[in-house]
Order: structure tokens, then sequence, then C-alpha cells
């Protein structure tokens, strides 16, 4: 069983979705003078630990795996934005008296496994590594109405984000830039100016995806990945006049559960002996003295996992460099959080094929196995983001 | 007068950013002017390279056809590659009178791309029987460079051309490009690479040397391990670390028309190899046994290569540079380690009773940074230096 639970693996994509569009900076939402702007943010975490579905801090694999693996990963992603008044010469209302944004959001990474995982995935002929161009982010939103009660100066931002997934993405891996569902985020985000020192961000928005095109990794990417709730604040406090400390809070959470029915994930090497048969599925002490070998396959089917769910608080800093360059540093820690797991029975079998037909009678076991990737898996391991900020051209 | 002096201004801000190695493969331009300390503002270049790497540099130095000898006559990697790199000069804190930050330029570099790889002959064949791709194009690693001009722009705001200086890199390869274990080709590295650079550049100013520009480097690297080499971790696990040496003499032959010749040298240290899975020819078992690849770590003889670099460019107009460069590999040494073979009963595990023993062995060709490749490259290159304030922080 031990290396059953050892498919818990993750890739980085919760924390590095999340922060692609919705974690707010300083002045994220506030009305930004008209221009384009271009930003560039680093992302990077080394993650050893992930929540199991009880909300338990577990290490990467569980025992399967010697204690230190971990996987690392990097994210880079590009930022276009651009601000103005496509309607200001109309009397369409609302539109023609309030700015418009559109953004596009590339990405690209490398999410890399250590030598343990590796090792496992190969045990079940996959692969661990992904990189390459991660999915691209449509954006087009409106700013709402400013308003200006003495030293409090706010304005709403309503926002419509559609995930095009373009990214790299293997199925035989179980890391990937890129995912095979699309996925509309409508969203509501606010900003606040206290006395031209503090500045409130607060977002909330959903991400309701598409089902999977395509699965990975023996089918332990949901196949229906579940809606996104998605809430973020971040509070910049300015203590001169080009820096900005920053402490924030992050919550998501899936409505309903992921659902898998694609799961294939087997080993490679069979029959298995019937000791790697005992270790791997507990098959009784009385069976595993049997001088004979198992065949196991994952009983088709479709199963669900009890959705996943994140709390990050994040603290950092901002330096605003000649009104034209922004760079930023933050670190976000992982606090509360459930991860996606499902029980999956597997046929044990004296002869292949192994199915219905030719499994053991009474030998049926089940194996307990880790959702991965970004609709699945939660990190519990802290991350890092370096952020630049470039006016491309002076509004 | 004006046409003439924007163009010594662009060709001295030309050549910003070398072209990464993200594949070890003659495909840096050298162009004169990388080590000049230029203008505050941004360089773009678009460069265009083809390499059909149907040759490479055997173990002791052999220039041999093929690149992976060890699957058999005829292999290549052809690649053909998109490259984007950006060069910026700016000052930094000019008015926070930082010592040492605020009194000189500063000089950024970014390099970003796309890659079409493939694989041809026996070892894509051998990747394809294997069930995995023989080859993987993407984009390609991203490298940075950051540090400033140590000497040559302390009176940037006022000189008129600048006689000789010299910039410190600090540099950095984010691995986000294209890779699939599983292929013995691919478009990234997928390991962090990071490391420095010192560079320099003279114009002479002598009457009879009038026009001749020089520029020299040096530069160190290295890599972080690969934890999952690819193709059957025949590429390094632990890539050596490298040293380098470049050198570009350049002069103006005719009006706008520019001719250079460059030198390269990399001296790779020895490369590690962990677990090798497989091998080209692997000996065959006895009966009732089980033949496989020793796990011990592999350490090859380390790579090399001398390539040099002929380039002619020109001005479009005065902010836009075309140049055309043609690279032929001198000498070279890749990196290759035997594997020795071992061998045991089948179902040995089961009964406790594993006993293996040596059962020959095989040659692997080092794969990734481990190839120094014998074949002739051609790279386009388009430089463009948009007006400095559209560019500049």
């Amino acid at each position: 069983m031990k290396r059953w639970l050892a498919a818990a693996c993750i890739a980085l994509s919760a924390p590095a979705q999340a922060a692609i569009v919705f974690t707010p900076h300083v002045a994220e939402y506030s009305v930004l003078p008209r221009g384009t702007y271009l930003d560039t943010t680093v992302v990077h975490a080394s993650i050893d630990r992930i929540r199991d579905a009880e909300g338990n801090k577990v290490p990467l694999g569980n025992t399967a795996i010697p204690p230190g693996a971990a996987i690392d990963a990097t994210l880079l992603l590009g930022r276009y934005l651009w601000i103005g008044n496509l309607f200001e010469d109309t009397s369409i209302p609302f539109l023609a008296d309030h700015d418009q944004l559109l953004r596009v959001i590339g990405s690209a990474g490398r999410q890399s496994a250590s030598g343990a995982i590796n090792d496992l995935s190969r045990d079940f002929g996959l692969t661990s590594r992904g990189s390459g161009i991660g999915d691209l982010f449509l954006l087009a939103g409106v700013y709402g109405r400013q308003y200006h009660y003495g030293p409090l100066h706010g304005n709403g931002l309503y926002t419509l984000t559609v995930k095009a997934p373009v990214g790299s993405f293997q199925s035989d891996s179980l890391l990937n830039t890129g995912t095979r569902y699309w996925t509309v985020i409508p969203q509501l985000s606010h900003h606040q100016d206290w006395f031209g020192k503090l500045s409130i961000e607060a977002t909330a928005a959903i991400q309701i995806n598409s089902a999977a095109s395509q699965t990975a990794y023996g089918g332990l990417t949901p196949s229906s990945p579940a809606s996104v709730f998605n809430l973020e604040t971040n509070f910049a406090w300015r203590f001169s006049e080009r820096w900005f400390a920053e402490a924030g809070f992050t919550h998501f959470r899936s409505l309903g559960s992921n659902r898998f029915d694609d799961v294939s994930l087997n080993l490679v090497d069979q029959p298995v002996e019937p000791r790697t048969a005992c270790n791997t599925l507990l098959v009784p002490a009385e069976q595993c003295s049997l001088a004979m070998t198992f065949f196991l396959a994952p009983v088709p089917g479709s199963y669900r996992d009890r959705g996943i769910r994140n709390n990050i608080v994040t603290a950092g800093f901002t330096y605003i460099y000649r009104s034209s360059a922004v760079a930023s540093l933050r670190a976000a820690l992982p606090v509360a959080g459930r991860g996606s797991q499902f029980t999956v029975p597997y046929y044990v079998c004296a002869s292949s094929p192994c199915n219905a037909d030719s499994e053991l009678p009474n030998a049926r076991q089940s194996a307990r196995l880790n959702g991965v990737q970004e609709a699945a898996a939660v990190s519990a391991s802290p991350y890092f983001e370096l952020r630049f900020v470039f006016l491309l051209f002076a509004p | 007068m004006l046409r003439i002096r924007l163009a010594s201004a662009l060709l001295a801000g030309l050549a910003a950013a070398t072209i990464p190695e993200t594949i070890a493969s003659p495909d840096l331009l050298l162009d004169s002017g990388r080590f000049l300390s230029k203008h505050p503002g941004m360089t773009v270049g678009l460069s265009l390279l083809h390499d059909p790497r149907d040759a490479s540099f055997a173990a002791d130095g052999r220039r041999q056809h093929g690149v992976a000898p060890a699957y058999g006559a005829g292999s290549e990697f052809p690649l053909t590659r998109l490259t984007a790199d950006f060069d910026w000069h700016f000052p930094m804190f000019e008015t926070e009178a930082l010592p040492f930050v605020s009194s000189r330029l500063w000089n950024a570099r970014a390099v970003l791309g796309y890659a079409e790889t493939s694989t041809k002959g026996p070892i894509g064949d051998a990747a394809i029987a294997a069930g995995g791709p023989s080859s993987k194009s993407g984009i390609h690693d991203l490298d940075l460079a950051f540090g400033p001009v140590l000497f040559g722009s302390r009176d940037w705001r006022s000189r008129s051309s600048t006689p000789l200086s010299l910039i410190l890199l600090g540099e950095l390869r984010v691995p986000i490009g294209a890779q699939d274990p599983d292929a013995p080709n691919n478009a990234g590295d997928s390991v962090f690479a990071w490391g420095a650079r010192l560079g320099g550049h003279w114009q002479a100013q002598t009457a009879w040397l009038r026009g001749t520009r020089l520029d020299a480097g040096l530069r160190l690297r290295w890599y972080e391990a690969d934890q999952e080499p690819a193709f059957n971790a025949q590429a390094p696990t632990q890539a050596g670390r490298d040293l380098e040496f470049d050198a570009t003499l350049a002069r103006r032959l005719w009006r706008g028309v520019h001719g250079q010749v460059s030198y390269y040298f990399r001296d790779g240290q020895a490369s590690e190899y962990r677990r090798i899975r497989a091998t080209a020819q692997p000996p065959a078992a006895g009966p009732l046994q089980d033949s496989f690849p020793d796990p011990a770590p592999l350490r090859d003889g380390g790579s090399r290569e001398q390539r040099l670099q002929f380039g002619l460019g020109a001005f479009l107009t005065p902010r836009l540079w075309l140049a055309f460069a043609y690279t032929h590999p001198l000498s070279g040494r890749s990196g290759s380690v035997t594997v020795p073979y071992q061998q045991q009963l089948s179902g040995c595990e089961a009964f406790d009773s594993c006993q293996p023993r040596a059962n020959g062995s095989d040659v692997v060709d080092g794969l990734g940074r481990a190839r120094s490749y014998a074949s002739d490259s051609v790279l386009l290159t388009l430089r463009w230096q948009p007006r400095q304030r559209s560019s500049s922080p």
C-alpha cells in the first residue's frame, strides 16, 4: 500500500495558478493611469509536504519515499495590461465613463521531482518532470465607480477571465505546466486607500472548470475538475516614498468534489512478486506465503474525492523605482488545507489479463490514491514570489 | 553625419545579448560590441539558427559522423531555433548617491525563444521503440544576466565614445524549456545554471586601426543536478562546470557593412552519470538470468570545443542591423562512459538470494551538455534599437 500512497505527489500548480489571476499586490485593483504595462513574476517553491484528505500535513509520498524527497517548481509569468476606454466616444451607459482593462497572461515553468519520486514514477511506467509553456489567461474588465470620503478613496473592478488550456501537457507525467480543461472566472474586486498610506485590495472569484479532455499520471488528475471559489485580500502600508510592506490572506476551496473516470495507475512489471504484492496491496499474510505471483489492475469506475481547500498567509515588500518600475518580493505560507484523496479497488489475479473475469475470489484490494496537479493537490510547503512590473509606454 | 553617428552608436549597442547555449552546440552569436558600455536604452535581437547536428566529436577528439555512434552510424539531432534577446543599459539609484551603484550604468539581459528539434537515425528509432518520443520541441530555457559596467560608463551623460569598457555579469538560466525525460533530444536542458561573465570591449583609436573593435570575455558556469536525466539517464545527472573564453575582432569594411571573425573555446569538467537504466547494445544475459546496468555513478572525461565564426553585417536603417554568421567547429571532445553490466537469477528477489555478477559492459555517448557537435551552423540575426524614451525605465 505504501507504494500506492507514494503516488501522492503534486504540482506547484495550486499556488501558482491562483497567483496568476487572483493574488493582489499593491494597488492592483485601483484605477491606474491609462497606458500599457508589462510585468513579470517568478514563483518558486520546493514542496516536501502536502495535505491529505483529513487536512493533515504529510510528507510527500508518505513513507514509501525516503525523507527529503521534494518537488521543485518554478513558474515564470509574463503579463501584458492595457488600460483605456474603448467606448468613451459612445453613449453606452456605464462603459462610456468607466475605463476598461484588458490583460493577457502567459506563463512558462519547470516542475521537477527528486530522484526517489522519479524512481517511483518509473515503477508505474510514468515520468515526473513537466516543463514548457503554461496555459494562457485572457482577462477583460471594467472599473467601478470611484468614491472619495475624506482620507478614504476607493473603487471596484469587475472582470472576466478565460483560461485557454494551451500549455505543455504530457499524459504520462506527474507534473505539467499546462492543463487540459478550460476555465471561466468571473471576479469582483475592490480597492481602498486610507490616508495615502494604507492600500487594501480584496477579491472574490469563482473558477468554473470544464471537463478535462485528457488526464495525466494514470488518471490521477481529475477528468472532471470541480469549480473553485477564491477569496483573497492584501494590505500594503507605505512607510516611505518608495517602499511598501505587505500582508495578505488567500483562501480557496473546491465547490463539490473532483471526479476521476480514467484511473489506470498500475505497476509496469507484472506479475508482481508475492512480497511486493503484500507490501503494495496489504495482501493478507497467509496469502503472502504462497509461491505465486499476482497480476493487478484497477477496477474501472468513476471515483470522487472530497474536494480541496487551502488557506495561505502572505507577507512581503514592494519597491517603486522611478515611477515606471516596481519590484516586489513575497513569501506565502499555507496554514491549513485539505488535499484530494480517493479510494480505488484493484483486481488481484493469478493470470493476465487481469479483470473481473480473472480476479481471485475475495482477493480484491483497495488503494487510497492521491489526486495530482493543479485541481487536486494542495501543497503545505511555503513558496516565494518575485515580481517585476515595467511601464512599457508612459500613459 | 547624423546617420553615421547613429549607426556607430547602434553598432556599439548591437550585439547585445549573446545567444544562449541552450544545447551544447555552436549556436553562440559572438557579435562585436557585446561587452561595450552602451547608452541607456534597450536593444532587441531576433535570431534564426540552423544546425544540422549530424556530426560530433568523440571522447578522444575524433570528428565522427553521427551524434550517437553507440546506436550505429547516422544519428542526427537537427535543430532550428528562433531566439529573441533583450539588452538594457540603465543607471540605477542615481539620485541616491550610493557608492559604486549610482555612479555607473548597469546591464540586464534576457534571452528566450523557441526550438524545433527532431531526431533521425538509430537513436531516434530506439527511443520510439521504447515507447517514448524521439525529440521534444518547444520554448527553450530562459537566460538572464545582470551586472555593472565596471569601467567605461562613469561619464555616460556626456561622453561621445567609449574606447574601453568592462562589464561583469551574474548569470542565471531558468530551465523553462520543453523537455521530455524519455526523449534523447530536447529543446530545454531542464536544469538551473548559474555563473559569472567578465567581458571587455576596446575600440582602436590610432589612425591606421580606426574602425577596428575587439571584444573578449571569460565565463564560468555551474549546473544544478538533473534529477531525471533524459533518455534512460544517458544525459549527465551532474554536468561539469564550464569555463568559456570568447573573442571577436571586427572592422568596418565599407560604409555600413562590417565584418568580424570570432573564436570560442569551452572546457567542461567531467560530468557524472547516475543510475543509467539502459544502453544501446546491452550484453546478453545468461540462461535464467536478468541483466542490468550497474547503478554505481560513472564519470566521463569532460567535454571541450573550439569554434571559429565568421560574420558579416550591415545597417538596413540607422536603427536596424542585419547580420549573417557561419560557425565552424575546430575541435572538440564529448563525454562518454563505459557502463558495466551485472546479471542475477530471474526472480531472485522473492527468495533473498540475489548474487549479482559482472556481465560485460556497454558504451554510452553522453547526451545533452556532454555532447560536442562537429557540424557547421548558420545564423541570421536582426537587431533593432528602439528610441530611448520608449525603452528605458
